[in-house]
Order: structure tokens, then sequence, then C-alpha cells
């Protein structure tokens, strides 16, 4: 995709640039076509990396629904006071 | 895709999120951590020969260490790429935290980088900036979803392995391949 962004990017030899035309059509680059275990190969991940790997997301997964600690304590002692009071 | 990124604990977040919006896009990620032993430089110029593409973050170009030198690796990486584009069919990519290129890299004027600001949401729209899926359109909030189960299990890997930052051979492995589980999941790649 070619894009207007007012911006230039150097892209390729030197002699290919447009010094000073800040109008310059600029190429978002799209990655190359490759399959996941075309990448794992490129990068040396193992099947025991991507194993760890996964026992990493697993245990770094969020706890699901579990809620803040909130202090009730100096309530429960004005609800207390007020119902004493109400007694009296 | 070769990322040239600097390997310190403030960039970490920012690495987890290139390799999120880079594998959701169907890139895979290759980096100087899988260059190991003496001829590291070798090493790193075949690593980039084999790649179509590269990415050159020169945000953290600044004095560091106890010597306070500047970091020369990413500019250096970068030449190489800039040599090896003249040859053949190579496309460079320079990200930043902000406009300063013309003041660090002046030979690199005319070439307008990537501005991220330093944050993983900049990252990520710089990465949907720079690329476009094969398949559907990914959308900004799809990325920061695997961005952020990604730097889950960073944190988690980091724990164990009692490690300060993700920038380990083992652990960056462990990255790409739990980025392209969730990109499979989540249906972004085949």
């Amino acid at each position: 995709m070619v894009v207007e962004s007012g911006t230039q990017r150097y892209h390729g030899p030197m002699a290919e640039m447009e010094m000073g035309h800040r109008k310059r059509p600029v190429v978002k680059h799209v990655a190359p076509p490759y399959t996941l275990a075309e990448i794992r190969d490129l990068l040396g991940i193992t099947e025991k990396d991507m194993r760890a790997a996964r026992r990493w997301l697993q245990s770094t997964a969020e706890e699901p629904g579990r809620k803040p600690r909130v202090k009730t304590a100096g309530v429960k002692r004005a609800v207390a006071k007020v119902a004493s009071k109400l007694s009296d | 895709m070769f990322l040239n990124v600097p390997y310190d604990k403030q960039y970490a977040p920012l690495f987890v999120a290139l390799i999120a919006g880079l594998v959701a896009l169907g890139w895979a990620p290759r980096c100087a951590l899988e260059a190991r032993g003496r001829a590291r430089n070798q090493q790193i110029y075949s690593l980039l020969a084999g790649c179509g593409s590269s990415i050159h973050d020169l945000s953290r170009v600044t004095l560091s260490g106890k010597f306070q030198v500047p970091r020369f690796n990413m500019p250096f990486e970068l030449g190489i790429a800039f040599a090896l584009a003249q040859k053949n069919e190579h496309q460079i990519l320079v990200y930043e935290e902000r406009p300063r290129l013309q003041a660090s890299l002046s030979d690199m004027n005319g070439f307008d980088p990537f501005i991220h600001g330093g944050t993983q949401e900049g990252v990520l729209y710089r990465v949907l900036d720079s690329f476009e899926s094969s398949g559907r359109s990914l959308r900004p909030a799809e990325l920061r979803s695997c961005t952020e189960r990604l730097a889950r299990v960073a944190a988690k890997a980091q724990r164990e392995l009692g490690l300060e930052d993700p920038f380990n051979p083992f652990v960056f492995r462990q990255l790409v391949a739990s980025a392209f589980i969730l990109a499979q999941e989540k249906g972004f790649i085949a």
C-alpha cells in the first residue's frame, strides 16, 4: 500500500533518494509471507521453546473475577454505633 | 526484521512492545542477542545481511556507564545496515524518542525518524505507521493487549531467572515464541 504521509523514508540505495522532497509516497511494508514453521527455523525456536512459552503464557493469564479486598471494619463500627444509639 | 535497540533496563518495555507489534504484523524479529562468542560484529553483520529490513532506535545514544562514553553500538549497526542497503534491498527505519537526529547524526539528514516519545504506546503507533498487516488491519488496542500480556511473560521470566531485564538470548526467544502464540490465538497471523 502506498500512502502519502508528508514524510520521507529511506528505502534502498542513496541514489534513489529524493532529497528534500517531502511529499514522496511512503510504502508501508508488509512482512514476507513466512509460515510459522519457517519463522521458527529462522529464529531457532524449538518445540521445547514453544512448550515453555505456552507455560509462561498460561501462568501469566489474568485471574478471572478476583475482586479487590475492601476494608469494612470502620463501616461495621459506625453501623454498630448508630444501632446502639437507636436502641437507647 | 533486525532490531538495533539499546539493551538497558529503561528500554525493556519498549523492546517488549516492538516484539509484540512486529510479530502481530507477521515479522520475525531478530537482534544482536542471537550473536554469541568472540566474532560478535561478524555475527551481527550476518544477521543484518540476512534481514530485509531493520529498525534502528537511536533514542539512547547518550553518555552512559562509569566512563560516561557515547553509546556507539546503535549508530555502528545503522552504518552496517546503510552499507548493506547500497548493494541489496534493505529497508532502514530509524526510531527516536524525540526529533534530534539532525543534531546527533547529521549524515542522515533528509531521513525522517519515527518519533515514539519513549512510550510503549508510541512504539506501537510507529510500528503501525511503518508496516501493514498482510491480513486484516490491526487496531492499536489489539497490539496494546498483546504487549501487556507479553510484558507479564517478560516480568515472570525475569523473576524466575533472576534477571534485571529481558535482554537475554533465552528470554528473547521465549518472548518471540510467546508473541507468535498470542498472535495466532488472536488470529493476527495464520
